[in-house]
């Protein structure tokens, strides 16, 4: 089995930044490694073909329809949420960071699939509308609507907590 | 003085302070090699267990089925995988009554154009079938002789000089007397085909401690354990009684099994030796994605293409195409074992994947 040219390259300088935003898409290190490698698993056949294009984007969207259909067909386990607080010490102040943090964390997985996958490509990965509703098989409306009720919903679990009392965020897509 | 921060932007911020650190394997690469190459040999072990009994298994295990679920005649697909043994001694993991091809001659190769009858050298003694690997030296569909094919989009057309059998093998039975393997390909379309003389030989199940037999079921019928896939996906053994499941006491009993919000039930998983508990298998009720009616096999999964266009599936060398709103039927646990699937579109975008079970489930592939 013949490595494809360049695609070696690209699982060393990409890996970080998939892995993060699968780490958001499932909430669990172990399953975001897991998706990642399927991901780029899935890739592999297709390198040559999308090697001159948007690779990145490729893998993204294998990331984003992978997930969608883990999350419809697995039963989802646990709250990830033990190894959210990671490099956090105990001082006093950074206790309410991890509060934060895992109310925040609770609350996305909370979100439908489709919301969550909306809001992490949107407000996490800074993607444009058009480019998280390719990543997605969406319209842009669409896309708008699910990271508009995503955002809606973390702001409600982060305000029914004082901890992100802001109104303007209704405001936030329109 | 500073601007506040905008909601959407502070958000993002929040967001992006999530993640943990995460480790970051230095052999990530070759994981990800270990899975290209284990979803191959998938296929491959696929491909050799429904050796001498694919040439009939494929059309009767896999249809195409118009919407309204009536049979059409051609038959879907084909199998094929990763390379051939170089030796007569069988190097693929075979389950358990399964059935292995052993080599018994040097291969055959051929480099024709268009729909063409290769002649066969005179078959070795012992010979009971042929393995068959086919190359696209142009892109189009290939149909080996008993209706079964594959498509080559232009990612997957090689260069002549190169070796079909890397591409995999298709197990072809003979019949007595056979002397050319015709295959059917659009005009000026060329291809490279591969052919090796083989032995077929159904592998003995296993016998665990208590004396349980366990594998496929085969031409001998039912062992004590069957094999199965968890809905874990972890691969294991159920008890063919509790597959079964309890018969039905009475016609009421038989009728009320068959009510369409019958659900099935849980059988448990274990290891070959029928007590180590590995996971569950679901057995759907009889009311659920009935099987169609007339001699066909059962359904074990039935895929329907709900995209406006052609979905490909592929579990490693082999492919499926599927007419847009048109349901493809998988009737055979060979087939089921070529799970997991993946949905392409026709130029090869990902669409969908399928890794659950094979008992009656359905797969809708919506593109969303």
């Amino acid at each position: 089995m013949d490595e494809p040219a360049g695609f070696r390259e690209f699982v060393v300088a990409r890996s970080p930044a998939l892995l993060r935003t699968a780490w958001m898409l499932t909430g669990d290190a172990k399953a975001a490694e897991d998706l990642l490698q399927t991901a780029l698993a899935r890739t592999w056949p297709h390198w040559e073909k999308i090697a001159d294009g948007r690779p990145e984007a490729y893998v993204r969207r294998v990331l984003v329809r992978t997930h969608a259909s883990w999350l419809s067909r697995r039963w989802r386990g646990e709250r990830p949420t033990a190894d959210l607080p990671a490099g956090v010490d105990t001082g006093r102040d950074d206790h309410a960071a991890t509060d934060d943090r895992l109310l925040l964390a609770a609350a996305l997985a909370d979100l439908p699939v489709r919301q969550r996958q909306a809001v992490v490509l949107r407000y996490f990965d800074d993607l444009s509308v058009e480019a998280v509703a390719e990543l997605m098989g969406s319209s842009p409306g669409t896309v708008k609507s699910q990271s508009a009720k995503g955002l809606a919903k973390l702001r409600s679990a982060l305000r029914s907590h004082e901890l992100f009392d802001r109104p303007d965020l209704d405001e936030v897509e329109r | 003085m500073t601007e506040p921060m905008n909601a959407e932007t502070e958000l993002s911020e929040r967001l992006r302070g999530l993640p943990p650190e995460l480790p970051d394997p230095v052999d990530r690469f070759e994981r990800v090699e270990v899975r290209v190459r284990r979803r191959r040999r998938r296929a491959a072990i696929s491909a050799t267990a429904i050796a001498a009994v694919v040439a009939a298994a494929v059309p009767a295990a896999l249809y195409g089925l118009p919407g309204d679920g009536r049979a059409v005649d051609t038959p879907v697909t084909e199998p094929s995988s990763p390379p051939v043994p170089p030796t007569p001694t069988p190097t693929y993991e075979v389950p358990p009554g399964g059935t292995r091809t052993i080599e018994l001659g040097e291969p055959m190769t051929f480099t024709e154009t268009g729909t063409v009858s290769v002649p066969l050298a005179a078959p070795p003694t012992g010979a009971t079938a042929v393995t068959t690997s086919l190359a696209c030296l142009d892109p189009g569909r290939l149909e080996w002789p008993d209706g079964a094919s594959m498509r080559c989009l232009d990612s997957d057309v090689v260069e002549p000089g190169a070796d079909p059998r890397d591409t995999g093998y298709y197990v072809l039975d003979l019949v007595p007397g056979q002397t050319t393997l015709t295959i059917k390909a659009a005009a000026g379309m060329r291809w490279k085909l591969s052919a090796t003389y083989v032995r077929t030989e159904q592998t003995p199940w296993g016998v665990n401690a208590q004396g349980q037999t366990y594998g496929v079921e085969n031409g001998d019928g039912t062992p004590d354990l069957v094999a199965v896939q968890a809905t874990n996906g972890r691969r294991g053994y159920a008890y063919a009684t509790e597959l079964n499941g309890p018969q039905p006491t009475s016609p009421a009993d038989a009728l009320a099994h068959q009510e369409p919000d019958y659900d099935g039930r849980d059988v448990p998983v274990y290891e070959s030796d029928g007590v180590s508990r590995i996971g569950t298998f679901h057995v759907w009720g009889a009311g659920r994605d009935d099987p169609p009616p007339g001699d066909r096999p059962p359904t074990l999964l039935l895929i329907v293409n709900h995209t406006p266009g052609v979905v490909v599936l592929r579990s490693g060398d082999t492919t499926i195409e599927i007419e847009p709103g048109k349901v493809v039927s998988l009737a055979s646990e060979r087939m089921c074992a070529l799970i997991p699937f993946e949905a392409t579109s026709a130029d090869g975008e990902f669409i969908d994947e399928y890794a659950g079970p094979c008992n009656g489930q359905t797969w809708d592939i919506t593109g969303k």
